[in-house]
């Protein structure tokens, strides 16, 4: 598991394998994972998720990893003793729908040489958060992550306006209201 | 990078070649000195000791005839996939050893083993016994004589011998009386039955005996990752020699060795630094 310390030397150790290799990656992180970087939570995280990877073309499917990405993660999780998928692309379904307006202008970069990595926005992760909280179980952990993000009324209206985008099926909102009800908004 | 082990590499080297005749005060090495390995390996360190280089060098232009068993420096030097350039020192020991001296300017300093030196078992060995398979198998069979279990042909196997020329060799050594053969299940397995006689004409016996080959590959892996990473990130040289590491457990495998082991970066360069710093008694 992830500690703030331990995903940041792995990142690190991942930005000089790749700028030794002549690669230069930027790519978009969201989660748990981004949450620790952005020190907005402690909770250690098995992964570092990724929504996109950034190039000319501007966010693109992270599915599947940029091949120098894979080798260089491959490479450190043997050298650190990390699970091979500590850093995957296994939220970058989010982008079929679209991440929330403004999304990579709020976020945050940080250079670690070879790879760039944008992490979401507080607001942003909010987004997310709701998202995935409301097929959580109540007191999961998204749901803590949520509480610990300190969403105001208006936050979580827009987070639940951008969250049934994704799922516009009456029970998602059903359950998303309950969410937001344990915050004491309505919708 | 790998300093420490740089610096102990170029140390057992000097020890050896000062043995072996070579103008050095260097101590005396407590460990059996193989020739063919050491020629093979020195092309690794000689960027650290230009000296030392040299000075091989002249031993092997002026010495190594008489001295070099060619067949095995050829497959020793395989291991440390050596350039085959007429520079490279096997290169230099075998065109010298087959008596075509290469028309080298060297210092001129080194002078001729003396084959009582405790270390040089290997070469009084070949001069009691002839060069060849048979006087390298006796001192491997010394090397192993606390091994009662035995070994077989394949692991009595030299580099520059061949699996049946060491059976044939055995099948004479065991008719003889010198070595036993001890049956288990299918497998034959050889052992010295008289090693204290032969210690004793081979005497002085030095107080390690070990297999230098592998061990010095391994060495001279390390430090060419070392110089190939010298101006990359410690992550690349963890990774590196993490990569070089997996390629060697089966050489470090056959000297039952199972290699280091750490994780974070500087723990895997200081785990397999240290390491192979065991593997080179000195």
């Amino acid at each position: 598991m992830f500690t703030p310390d331990a995903i940041d030397e792995a990142l690190r150790a991942l930005g000089d394998l790749l700028r030794d290799r002549d690669e230069r990656i930027a790519v978009v992180a969201i989660g748990g994972g981004g949450l620790l970087l952005l020190g907005i939570t402690t909770r250690p995280t098995k992964d570092l998720d990724l929504v996109a990877v950034l190039d000319a073309r501007g966010m693109i499917s992270a599915e599947p990893l940029p091949p120098a990405l894979q080798r260089a993660a491959a490479d450190v999780a043997q050298v650190l003793g990390l699970a091979d998928d500590w850093i995957n692309a296994g939220p970058t379904s989010l982008l079929r729908f679209g991440l929330p307006e403004g999304f990579l202008r709020r976020a945050v970069a940080r250079d670690y040489g070879g790879i760039v990595v944008h992490l979401a926005s507080r607001f942003d992760q909010i987004h997310f958060k709701l998202f995935a909280a409301t097929d959580d179980r109540p007191g999961g952990k998204h749901h803590v992550d949520l509480v610990r993000l300190q969403p105001t009324a208006e936050e979580l209206r827009l987070a639940l306006a951008w969250a049934c985008t994704h799922d516009p099926s009456d029970a998602f909102r059903m359950l998303a209201v309950q969410v937001l009800a344990a915050f004491g908004v309505e919708p | 990078m790998l300093t420490r082990l740089r610096d102990h590499a170029v140390e057992l080297a000097w020890r050896h070649w000062t043995a072996l005749g070579v103008r050095g005060v260097a101590p005396a090495p407590t460990v059996a000195t193989d020739l063919e390995a050491l020629i093979a390996f020195t092309p690794a360190i000689a960027a650290a000791d230009p000296r030392l280089a040299d000075e091989a060098r002249d031993w092997c232009v002026r010495i190594a005839r008489g001295q070099v068993a060619v067949a095995r420096l050829k497959q020793v030097a395989r291991r440390f996939r050596s350039r085959e350039d007429d520079a490279d020192l096997p290169a230099i020991a075998i065109a010298a050893a087959l008596g075509k001296r290469p028309a080298l300017e060297t210092s001129g300093k080194s002078t001729a083993p003396v084959l009582t030196t405790p270390a040089l078992l290997q070469l009084r060995a070949r001069h009691v016994f002839g060069g060849g398979t048979r006087a390298d198998l006796l001192v491997t069979l010394l090397r192993r004589r606390d091994d009662r279990g035995g070994a077989r042909v394949a692991e009595l196997t030299g580099d520059g011998a061949t699996k049946r020329n060491t059976q044939l060799v055995l099948d004479e050594l065991t008719a003889a009386g010198l070595v036993e053969r001890v049956d288990t299940g299918n497998a034959a397995r050889y052992r010295l039955a008289r090693a204290k006689p032969l210690a004793e004409l081979l005497a002085p016996i030095p107080a390690t005996l070990v297999s230098w080959p592998e061990r010095l590959t391994i060495a001279a892996r390390l430090l060419g990752v070392a110089d190939q990473t010298a101006s990359r990130s410690a992550t690349t040289r963890a990774v590196e020699l993490t990569r070089a590491m997996t390629e060697l457990r089966p050489t470090a495998a056959t000297i039952f060795e199972r290699g280091p082991s750490a994780i974070g970066i500087d723990a895997t360069v200081d785990a397999t630094e240290r390491w192979a710093l065991s593997l080179l008694p000195l």
